[in-house]
């Protein structure tokens, strides 16, 4: 099991009042699977993606990752879980501004122990995997905003994390651009990785072969998608 | 991470933000630059006072009438109480091993062949004057018993006066004239050097007796009186005082060892060192704060990089140490800039005072180049440790 989360809560403290976002949410992750999470805002899928990236800790309950409770660990193995075993993919983003893409998807190993005669080798490896070949050198405004979500998946596997996590990935895209997104995390779901996503788009989430219905920090409906849809085929017919 | 990546890293953040940088480090640019003059120039101050130490010797006092201090080194006569019998007095009644030299000093013209040298100091001495002012010959001999009786016409010459007109070395046995008249080289002192501005070796000694004659007057310059250790020295002193007091009131003479002469010029570096100290710990301290304020507002701007590299796997260390290592290149740089800017002051200082010696020693620039590490750590410490404690998730959400 990739993702084992039992009886999660998350409560916020604001200014002594009690926000509670996650309210005894318990949901599992097989090896392997793309996972797709809806719900409206506020529900509580951002803080649920938090806990699972090991960018937070549960309030109480627990939760494994790859058979390793997280909840009790200290900020530091928390730390070196999350450059082995995790990738982020943000909305936003989140490329350096002043570096190449290059330098953007090499940057993970220097919190890692990757061996530094291989590292510019394996991003040149990964921008080529996402199609940049030709925009290694770019910075992130000299690229679109398609372009530069790529480097950030780039980014993300650099250190060959088992467990894929992307919050709204597609949101600040085109459609055009989302759906070459959605090829790519297909892809990578076909070569084994492990992928969560948030989105609001339920024509998205019908690219994953799961989905998990979230409604105010719990899971309201757990859902395996009947016809899942190819983001591949779909750019095929689109170019036809 | 390891060093090299974090001096990279922060290289790269500094040099992004050239001007704010530059205009970060001055603070500590001039602080550097202070400490580095402040010990060259103390160096140099107490390299002179070695000299001085070395010039006089410290198993001996002087005796001299009372005139303004820088001139009490160089003998200009002027209107004096100190007559021989004073060193006669001085010599006898005393009960201490002391060697008693009378000297009475004039500036002349002195001339070899078709060369005139003007304002040599000529020097009437004792033949005791070698142990009293442990001063040699080395080529020659130096005054005897017999030309002082006599009041011969014969000199001893210093180095400059000698290799000045003596190109081959060999002037014992020649004629030089001294106010007109001429008197035979008999030898030639061993090299003095500089005391501040003086060339000590800018001198020839004749015979006291002749000397009163040529100069006509018998008032003598100073006394220089060796004494056998320099710890006897202030006994020695104390006992001239008593004896001399006989004959002068206490305000017609004065008694001074090197000893005063070091601290006159110990207290005039001692001003430089506190002026300069406190010009270098104010600016030390600003450039520390400016140093401060200025991570503090990287990290602000900075904010989501440091989510997105905690997000990424950076521990709690590694952002510390890289915010912390700015910091400290920030300072170095500064420091960096102060060793050029010494460099240049201390050649300024060198070329407007040629005597004074002013170098810029690996000690000092090692020191202020500490210093300026010092000041990026502890001013850095606590933005590092700002940065270090952000949240990452709210530190990613940061616009
Ligand atoms: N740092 C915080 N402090 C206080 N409350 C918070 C904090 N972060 C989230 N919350 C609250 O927790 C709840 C869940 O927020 P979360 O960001 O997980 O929602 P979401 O499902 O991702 O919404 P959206 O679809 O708009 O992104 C919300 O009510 C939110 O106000
Ligand atoms: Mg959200």
């Amino acid at each position: 099991m990739m993702v084992r989360a039992k009886d999660l809560i998350k409560t916020y403290r604001l200014e002594g009042l009690e926000v509670p976002a996650l309210r005894g949410l318990s949901f599992s992750v097989e090896a392997g699977a793309f996972i797709a999470i809806m719900g409206p805002s506020g529900c509580g899928k951002s803080t649920l993606l938090n806990l699972l990236g090991c960018l937070d800790r549960p309030t109480s309950g627990t939760l494994e990752i790859e058979g390793v409770d997280t909840s009790k660990m200290n900020r530091t193995d928390l730390a070196i879980l999350r450059s082995r075993q995790i990738g982020f993919v943000f909305q936003t983003f989140h490329l350096l501004t002043r570096a190449t893409a290059l330098s953007n998807v090499m940057l993970p190993f220097v919190y890692s122990d990757f061996p530094k005669a291989q590292r510019r080798d394996r991003a040149m490896k990964l921008l080529r995997y996402v199609g940049l070949q030709d925009r290694m050198r770019h910075r992130p405004n000299q690229m679109s905003g398609g372009q530069q979500q790529r480097v950030a998946i780039a980014r993300s596997l650099a250190n060959d994390p088992q467990l894929l996590l992307a919050d709204e990935p597609t949101g600040n895209l085109d459609s055009r651009s989302g759906l070459e997104i959605m090829a790519l995390l297909e892809r990578l779901n076909r070569e084994g990785k492990t992928i969560i996503m948030v989105t609001h788009s339920r024509e998205l989430a019908e690219h994953a072969d799961r989905i998990v219905h979230l409604l105010d920090g719990v899971v309201l409906r757990d859902e395996v998608v009947a016809e899942r849809r190819s983001a591949t085929a779909q750019l095929g017919e689109q170019l036809a | 991470m390891t060093t090299i990546e974090y001096v990279q890293v922060s290289f790269e953040a500094i040099t992004s933000n050239k001007l704010r940088s530059t205009l970060t480090t001055l603070g500590v640019t001039i602080g550097t630059t202070a400490i580095v003059l402040l010990i060259s120039i103390s160096t140099g101050a107490s390299r002179e006072v070695t000299k001085l130490v070395e010039g006089l010797g410290s198993n001996l006092y002087l005796v001299t009438p009372t005139r303004p201090k820088a001139a009490a080194l160089t003998g200009v006569a002027t209107v004096s109480r100190l007559q021989a019998q004073d060193a006669d007095l001085l010599q006898k009644e005393t009960a201490l091993r002391v060697v008693v030299s009378p000297v009475l000093n004039n500036p002349a013209p002195v001339r070899y062949a078709r060369e005139v040298k003007s304002g040599v100091m000529v020097s009437g001495a004792l033949p005791n004057f070698q142990d009293a002012r442990n001063w040699h010959v080395v080529q020659g001999t130096f005054i005897k018993k017999h030309d002082g009786d006599l009041a011969r016409r014969v000199v001893v010459l210093g180095q400059t006066v000698h290799t000045g007109f003596f190109k081959d070395g060999d002037s014992v046995g020649k004629e030089i004239t001294i106010a007109g008249e001429k008197f035979k080289v008999i030898g030639v002192m061993e090299a003095k050097g500089q005391l501040f501005d003086i060339d000590l070796d800018n001198q020839v000694f004749i015979p006291l007796s002749t000397a009163q004659r040529l100069f006509g007057t018998t008032a003598l310059s100073y006394i220089v009186v060796g004494v056998a250790t320099a710890d006897d020295v202030p006994a020695a002193m104390a006992e001239a005082k008593r004896i001399l007091s006989k004959r002068m009131t206490p305000d017609q003479f004065e008694v001074r060892s090197q000893g005063e002469t070091l601290q006159t010029v110990q207290s005039i570096s001692l001003i430089f060192t506190a002026m300069l100290g406190s010009v270098a710990g104010v600016s030390l301290l600003v450039g520390g704060i400016g140093i401060m304020n200025i991570m503090i507002v990287s990290v602000t701007e900075r904010t989501r990089e440091i989510g997105l590299r905690k997000a990424l796997g950076a521990r709690e260390p590694d952002v510390l140490a890289q915010f912390l290592s700015e910091a400290i290149l920030l300072s170095f740089m500064g420091g960096c800039f102060g060793m050029i800017f010494s460099y240049l002051g201390a050649l300024g200082i060198s070329r407007a005072y040629p005597t004074f010696a002013v170098s810029v020693s690996p000690f000092a620039v090692v020191l202020s180049l500490g210093f300026s590490v010092a000041v990026g750590t502890f001013f850095g410490a606590y933005p590092a440790y700002r940065a270090a404690g952000l949240d990452p998730i709210e530190a990613l959400r940061h616009e």
